[in-house]
């Protein structure tokens, strides 16, 4: 899982360095477009790596998910073969991965333009005015996606103005790094940790999946959270009956006898006389309920509830799931 | 491997120990009656292959393998049968073997599915049971070991296909699976 990150301006010319990097190397090549393509083919999402900036919260937050959603694709298929990604916010996704090598290929305005003109014969005028769409909506890609710009040095191990050298000897450049940097030697890594990677991988993709495909979903509305719509559509499976927040358990009462704090589990299962609490990744969250849940037990000894974690949801995903990356909608 | 545990629950010696009186049991339960062992793959195998061994009477033996399939991005984690059982169990008297019985989800699912083929009796048999994890219930017949709700593995019992074939029965070690 060597990996070479290359984010360049338009008109640098790193597309083509890239490319000859790619085949230089015998590493395979990711384009934004490929991964449009598998996020689009394998799990039926329309998304655009030249995504427009996001306005409302839940854009933002969709973007957010995007983000996760194409570092679990790369990740992935880092696992599988030694990659050149171009663009795709591969050095923020790969920022702390200690071996990748991360490039930025930059250039004057004026020389990109120049270039722009040339191949695609059109005015420097036309020219000019295409660089700088082409630098806003990349500066939007990244600013919605990985709240980042691609515009800082520290970013990168190497930056290369391409003004005054040629595709070969920037190529070469690159080269050397990857050589001097050992990219390729500390991308060699045990089968051990490449079955542990896929693991957390698999189980990072299919969350995103789960949370994107549940955003818009109007069942979700009854649900303060999709993991309880996710849940209930388990136990529907499973034929298990359950209802929804059926009853509120008063827990502190001040001295004259009002509420103070109660607690609604989330769920009940009449055939089990079980309510069921769901909680998340966030450790501020667990903690309160797992509080009340301990009053709740202390309070109503013969009440049944069960405080399921995210790694019990996760459990139950993957249990029997072959050790592959599974399409939704597709049998593993 | 073995040192990837944070703790040994069950020696070799104690598994084999305590799957021999559990065998007992089911020897005298099951005695002059036609018992078929349904063995979930893949974790029950090793579980499986010793209490077969250790029992007092003839039994059949079959397995099932089960698969998680995603029927819409919306529903990830429900279940379907990838193997089934070769032998027509009607009329016989059914124990189903697992490793582990948690949440009982899927095993409610394979006793419901099981139970329309009309066999004379279902009953499950598992190596390890985690009681206090329960979401429904579940007619646990025979258990070797009740253990705490700690991630374990060994004989059978799997982090990622991996450690199903250490010996004895050992909590992971945190750092493993948060790594």
């Amino acid at each position: 899982m060597a990996i070479i990150t290359i984010s360049h301006q338009y008109g640098s010319g790193g597309e083509t360095v890239g490319r000859e990097v790619a085949v230089r190397l015998g590493f395979e090549l990711i384009t934004p477009e490929r991964v449009s393509e598998i996020i689009s083919e394998r799990y039926q999402l329309d998304y655009s790596l030249k995504g427009e900036i996001s306005h409302t919260p839940r854009e933002r937050e969709s973007g957010k998910l995007f983000s996760r959603l194409i570092s679990a694709v790369l990740a992935d298929m880092a696992l599988l073969n030694h990659l050149v990604i171009l663009e795709c916010g591969g050095q923020f996704i790969f920022r702390s991965f200690p071996n990748a090598l991360h490039v930025r290929i930059t250039a004057p305005r004026e020389a990109r333009a120049r270039h722009v003109m040339q191949a695609e014969s059109v005015s420097m005028e036309d020219a000019l005015h295409k660089v700088e769409k082409q630098d806003r909506s990349h500066h939007r890609f990244l600013r919605s996606t990985f709240r980042c710009s691609s515009e800082i040095p520290e970013h990168y191990d190497l930056t290369i103005n391409t003004a005054s050298l040629g595709i070969s000897q920037v190529t070469e450049l690159v080269l050397a790094a990857a050589r001097a940097k050992k990219v390729e030697t500390y991308g060699m890594v045990s089968n051990e940790t490449v079955e542990r990677l896929k693991l957390r991988n698999q189980i990072r993709l299919q969350r995103t999946l789960t949370t994107l495909s549940l955003e818009h979903n109007p069942a979700l509305n009854q649900f303060a959270h999709p993991s309880e719509l996710f849940f209930s559509r388990l136990m529907d499976f499973y034929g298990i009956r359950w209802e929804y927040e059926p009853r509120t358990f008063p827990l502190r009462f001040d001295e004259e006898g009002n509420i103070l704090e109660a607690f609604s589990p989330d769920f009940y299962l009449p055939d089990s006389d079980l309510y069921v609490e769901l909680t998340t990744m966030k450790q501020s969250l667990v903690t309160r309920k797992n509080r009340k849940v301990r009053m709740l037990r202390e309070r109503y000894p013969e009440i049944k509830i069960q405080l399921l974690y995210q790694k019990d949801l996760e459990d139950l995903i993957f249990k029997y799931t072959a050790r592959k990356l599974v399409n939704p909608g597709e049998v593993s | 491997m073995i040192e990837d545990l944070e703790k040994i629950l069950f020696t070799e010696e104690e598994i084999h120990r305590r799957i021999k009186e559990v065998a007992g049991e089911i020897s005298s339960d099951y005695r002059g009656r036609d018992l078929v062992l349904v063995a979930v793959l893949k974790g029950a195998v090793f579980f499986m292959t010793h209490l077969a061994q250790a029992l007092s009477i003839p039994v059949r033996i079959d397995f099932l393998g089960i698969e998680s399939f995603s029927p819409g991005r919306a529903l990830p984690g429900v279940v379907r049968i990838s193997k089934d059982l070769d032998i027509a169990i009607q009329g016989m008297d059914v124990l189903i073997i697992e490793d582990i019985v948690d949440m009982g989800l899927t095993l409610r699912y394979l006793l419901n599915m099981l139970q329309e083929r009309h066999p004379h009796s279902t009953a499950v048999c598992t190596f390890v049971n985690k009681a206090t994890r329960r979401l429904v219930d579940i007619p646990v017949k025979y258990s070797c070991f009740e253990i705490p709700d700690r991630f374990v593995v060994g004989f059978g019992l799997d982090y990622g296909q991996l450690y199903r074939n250490l010996t004895c029965l050992g909590i992971l070690k945190k750092e493993i699976y948060q790594s």
